[in-house]
């Protein structure tokens, strides 16, 4: 009987294609896993999204969310089939009917992007993403809908029905997820299997949670909404990334060791951006009787938020500008990201004077400047909505520069047993002293 | 597979635990919050309260559905055009004017007390007071229409109040009408908290106290509103023309006049304003009527005062006339108004002629000081 | 006779005045009755029916705390050369407590055509030595009005803001006065500041009737030519509001006044009662 090396890593029967694998695999050489078409396709939905995201943020900017009544349908037509002049005449509508259609363009594309990848792509990971992007721009969809008519349809007691609905594809979906292992494997016994069937059955229950939660409640769901819409972006920008030809070629990872630094820099910097997503929305959808400080405590959090997140990046910039000299790639990213995070700086700062004008710090000691704030002009709208787009422009390039991180560089192992000598045994007594070497 | 399906049990159980806390949300129909400010919340009973809040149920509805009472000669429809919650209609007409522009600061109840309240300094109004501080009308009256609509569309420089010129003229009327509901149903609010909890009223209320309140509250602050419409002529203060002067010296003559008619010791000016009308005065704790009563006279005073109110106490700024950033407006003729007028709300006093006061400045000697402050800030 | 508020027509196209129309309960009852359950200045009796004083005494039964010195930080050169002290608690010699009001409560009350012709047609309001005088003060808004002159040598400010009535906010000049007219009576006394010098203030109660009393430097009152029957009355100090003592919830004293003299003897007010 084989004694298997006890190795953290999980190792596939020899005959079979890999199932599930934490992505991504660094040490062995990936399959030509994708096509060009596919590559395209990702590179289509990301640009059909970020339009997507400017045209709900001025929905939101225009209080424009409630200027179509219903859902799907459009004033009763359907929602290709609205009048054109109908739909041009009137700004709100305009915002509203044209995010929707952009929209579906976006669910077409995300259609498309999936046929690709299960089609063409070998990357068991990919045909996840693939699922979820889908799952996810249909989930956006619906929550925009139930933003717009939930509490007209779920005005009785049925409002409870969604909970029932998720709670029982939560359990299917764990008894799916159990009836695949073959009982009796060592998979069944490994921790990391139930904690990503604890993470989806939560992912679920989640859902449930949500579901009572904000059917009745439009605001919490356009909060959902707008965040749930700068995932789906950073989903599409992780696309294009994992099928371009460089991640798909890219064999041996340079060796540093700050990559362990950089790798955790740029995943932290893009969950912290995204947590600023979120304190962002509670800023931008306010319930009508919140308390009277509701906004100074948010906008407080906003902001130092955004000072972690500048402290964050610059350390990055400065660790990549001095410790990669060979991944010009991943530089580009990170200055990306720095670049783009100092505008939304500037972005955040013009958002707040033309909204709320000068605050009285600014005006009693630096420079007294007469300003009075003008109600949907031009540079309000711009600027707030920019804010928005370009914060979710901030996540993509986070989450490229934290996926390239992970795929271009790694920590120096000691002395990996090569692939040859996997199952002989190694002299405990000399590895150790190579160790302690 | 027993273990997994007590996995699959266990995950069913924190599933439902956790989707017990969804609960129907108070943003889709906000209610009024009641005006205790200044009072102890434990002071006030549950009766009390109730019987408060149906009462102005009763008069003024709700924030969605808005009521008049007969007779107060407010535009109905206007107000409803300006309530409810934000929607649009195919052809452009919109809805929930109010909690779309105005609801965030003002509050869903007028009381200046809105999410983001405490973010400005000056705070947002109070409506509830009924007193609007730039109007045109005497100090002792109410303002115009069209004096609250030229504050929509000036909006007010250096504070976080807009200019909402780029809405028409209709939304802009429905904003006015739906801030004189708010207004009167604040002043009604006062006499009816005063009657229940001051003067224990008998709970419920009967017929005859809620004709009372009509009668008594309602209908007179309407009247005051409606008087104004009606007889602009007795409450507008005139503004003369400015004089023109044929030469810079006559100018600085002018200029010069105004400057001891600032520094006498008749008009006090300098007392908040400063010798050199840099708002730095002797006087630098001031408030307006509405931070007035949160001032105790010890520190410990105030911080206990400040607790029974919404927001905490704020300090009143007397302008500084350098930076040129007049809130009532910068035109000679807005200052002139501002000096003769006063501001209303604040300690900033009628200097001009009333009835009833002779007041401190002869039109001549407003403009004299107009045309002072006006150089200091580097106008004209 | 008076007559009963005549009911207003509402003009449609002007809409010069309101329509006082019910709304409540939807019962179309006569403005006349409905004037009758309002609040009225009193319906004139004829002279021969009786009339009765009410009197008393309010008597600070304590050792009276030291009235503070109050801060005088503006117009100093002017202001700084007076004693001026708090007026809160005044208390005289003899345990007499000073300016207590004491008026009539009740919604309807007859007036005493004497009345209607002694009273002086001004209440005054000085400002003298950097205060206020009188401290406390009453006014009758039908009858009387309010005139407010400047005795000291710097300009003076009156200010103050009636409950739904016309707020104030005037500058008086050096020797220079105005006149002033309260619109609707008040339940409580209205406080009267001077933006100018933050020390000074002031209490005037508008009613609209002639019956209420401010107890003196003895803590005497007297309240002359009441209608005889049982009244309500409030009692109300600047200290403590209405002055809720075992006897009197919230401060309401209900009697009946017979004619002649009515007394209440001396009323001793344990400390605590004037407590803030």
């Amino acid at each position: 009987m084989t004694h298997l090396p006890s190795s953290t890593r999980h190792e596939p029967p020899p005959n079979k294609p890999p199932r599930f694998r934490s992505m991504p695999d660094t040490t062995k050489p990936t399959p030509q896993g994708t096509t060009r078409a596919a590559h395209y396709a990702a590179w289509i939905l990301a640009c059909t999204t970020f339009p997507l995201i400017w045209m709900g943020g001025l929905v939101t900017t225009y209080a424009a969310g409630m200027a179509v009544p219903d859902w799907p349908s459009t004033y009763g037509y359907n929602l290709f089939l609205y009048p054109l002049e109908s739909w041009l005449q009137v700004w709100d509508v305009f915002l509203e009917h044209g995010h929707r259609l952009l929209g579906s363009v976006v669910g077409i594309a995300t259609i498309v992007l999936a046929i690709l990848l299960w089609r063409r792509d070998t990357r068991p990971t990919m045909w996840w993403v693939a699922g979820i992007a889908l799952a996810g721009v249909c989930l956006q969809g619906v929550l925009g809908g139930l933003r717009v008519v939930g509490s007209k349809i779920f005005d009785t007691e049925i409002a409870w029905m969604p909970a029932p609905v998720f709670l029982t594809i939560a359990a299917a979906a764990l008894v799916f997820l159990v009836q695949a292992i073959p009982p009796g494997a060592a998979g069944r016994r490994k921790l990391g299997f139930w904690i990503r069937a604890a993470i989806v059955s939560g992912l679920f229950a989640a859902l449930a949670w949500f579901g009572i939660a904000a059917v009745e409640d439009r605001l919490f769901l356009a909060k959902v909404h707008g965040c749930t819409a700068p995932a789906f972006f950073a989903l599409a920008a992780g696309t294009v990334v994992a099928t371009s030809p460089r991640w798909v070629e890219s064999s041996q990872p340079t060796e540093t060791p700050f990559a362990t630094r950089l790798q955790c820099l740029t995943t932290l910097a893009a969950g912290a951006i995204y947590l600023q997503i979120i304190l962002g929305a509670n800023l931008r959808h306010i319930a009508p009787n919140a308390a009277p400080w509701w906004f100074t405590l948010w906008i407080w959090l906003h902001v130092i938020v955004a000072c972690g997140i500048v402290l964050l990046i610059l350390w990055l910039f400065v660790t990549a500008r001095r410790h990669t000299p060979n991944e010009p790639l991943l530089r580009r990213r990170i200055s990306l990201l720095a670049g783009l995070f100092a505008f939304q700086l500037l972005l955040g700062v013009t958002t707040w004077v033309t909204n709320y004008g000068w605050p009285l710090w600014f005006t009693e000691n630096i420079l007294a400047v007469e300003y009075t704030v003008v109600a949907e002009s031009l540079w309000q709208a711009l600027s707030t909505t920019a804010h928005v787009g370009v914060g979710s422009l901030c996540l993509a390039t986070a989450t490229s520069a934290a996926l390239w991180s992970q795929r271009l560089l790694k920590f120096p192992s000691a002395s990996p047993p090569p692939r040859a000598d996997k199952y002989r045994n190694t002299p405990t007594g000399q590895s150790k002293r190579n160790r302690r070497q | 597979m027993p273990d997994a399906i007590r996995t699959i049990q266990r995950a069913f159980l924190v599933c439902l635990a956790l989707a017990f806390p969804g609960c129907k949300s108070a943003n889709e129909s906000p209610s009024f919050r009641i005006n205790l400010e200044g009072r102890h919340p434990a002071e006030v009973s549950q009766t009390q309260r109730d019987a408060i809040n149906q009462t102005m149920e009763e008069f003024f509805g709700t924030p969605d559905k808005p009521r008049l009472p007969e007779g107060t000669g407010l535009d109905l429809d206007r107000i409803m055009m300006a309530a409810g919650p934000v929607a649009g209609n195919a052809d452009g007409t919109q809805q929930g004017l109010f909690r779309q522009h105005c609801a965030t600061c003002h509050g869903i109840s007028g009381d200046g007390a809105g999410a983001l309240a405490t973010t400005f300094n000056p705070y947002p109004r109070d409506f509830r007071r009924g007193t609007f501080k730039y109007t045109t009308t005497r100090a002792d009256a109410k303002p115009l229409r069209s004096d609250l609509q030229r504050t929509l569309l000036r909006g007010i420089p250096g504070t976080g109040m807009p200019s909402f010129s780029e809405l028409p003229t209709g939304q802009l009327e429905a904003l006015v009408e739906y801030v004189v509901y708010l207004s009167l149903r604040g002043e009604t609010e006062q006499y009816l908290i005063q009657l229940v909890l001051d003067e224990g009223e008998y709970l419920p209320l009967g017929t005859d106290a809620k004709e009372m309140i009509l009668e008594d509250a309602t209908l007179w602050v309407a009247e005051q509103w409606a008087d104004v419409e009606q007889n602009p002529n007795e409450y507008i203060v005139p503004v003369p023309p400015r004089p023109v002067y044929a030469s810079d010296a006559q100018f600085a003559e002018s200029v010069a006049r105004g400057k001891r008619l600032y520094s006498s010791k008749d008009a006090q000016c300098v007392q908040c304003h400063g010798p050199d009308g840099a708002g730095d005065g002797e006087d630098d704790e001031i408030y307006d009527d509405w931070n007035k009563p949160k001032k105790g006279v010890t520190p410990e005073q105030t911080a206990k005062l400040s607790r029974l109110y919404t927001l905490p106490i704020q300090k009143l700024r007397a302008r500084d006339f350098r930076e040129g950033a007049f809130r009532g407006g910068s035109n000679p003729e807005d200052l002139y108004r501002r000096v003769h007028i006063g501001i209303k709300g604040t300690p900033m006093p009628a200097a001009g002629p009333q009835p009833g006061a002779k007041g401190v400045f002869t039109p001549q000697d407003i403009w004299d000081v107009v045309n002072y402050v006006l150089s200091l800030s580097g106008e004209d | 006779m008076q007559n009963s508020v005549q009911p207003m027509v509402r003009d449609t196209d002007n809409m010069n005045k309101l329509n006082r129309r019910q709304f409540v309960g939807g019962s179309t009852v006569a403005a006349g009755s409905l004037a009758a359950g309002i609040a009225m200045p009193g319906i004139a009796r004829a002279a021969e029916d009786a009339w009765g004083d009410l009197t008393g005494k309010f008597v600070y039964d304590g050792v009276a705390p030291e009235r503070k010195k109050l801060v005088v930080d503006k117009d100093v050169e002017c202001c700084g050369k007076f004693d001026i002290r708090d007026e809160s608690l005044m208390v005289g010699d003899d345990g007499g407590l000073k300016n207590v009001y004491i008026y009539v409560r009740s919604k309807r009350v007859d007036i005493c055509p004497d009345l209607d012709k002694e009273t002086e047609d001004k209440v005054l309001l000085d400002n003298r030595d950097c205060i206020f005088v009188p401290h406390c003060m009453s006014i009758w808004t039908s009858k009387q009005k309010y005139h407010i002159v400047n005795s000291d040598p710097v300009a003076q400010n009156v200010a103050f803001n009636p409950l739904l009535d016309k707020p104030a906010n005037i500058v008086i000049p050096v020797d220079g006065d105005a006149t002033w007219t309260f619109r609707r009576a008040q339940r409580v006394p209205v406080p009267i500041a001077c933006n100018y010098h933050p020390w000074e203030s002031a209490y005037i109660l508008p009613l609209d009737h002639p019956y209420v009393a401010i107890t003196d430097e003895n803590g005497s009152f007297t309240i002359p030519k009441l209608p005889v029957g049982e009244l309500e009355f409030q009692i109300w100090h600047e200290r403590v509001g209405y002055l809720n003592t075992q006897d009197w919830p919230k401060g309401r004293m209900k009697t009946t006044i017979q004619a002649g003299t009515n007394d209440l003897g001396t009323i001793k007010l344990a400390p605590s009662v004037l407590e803030k």
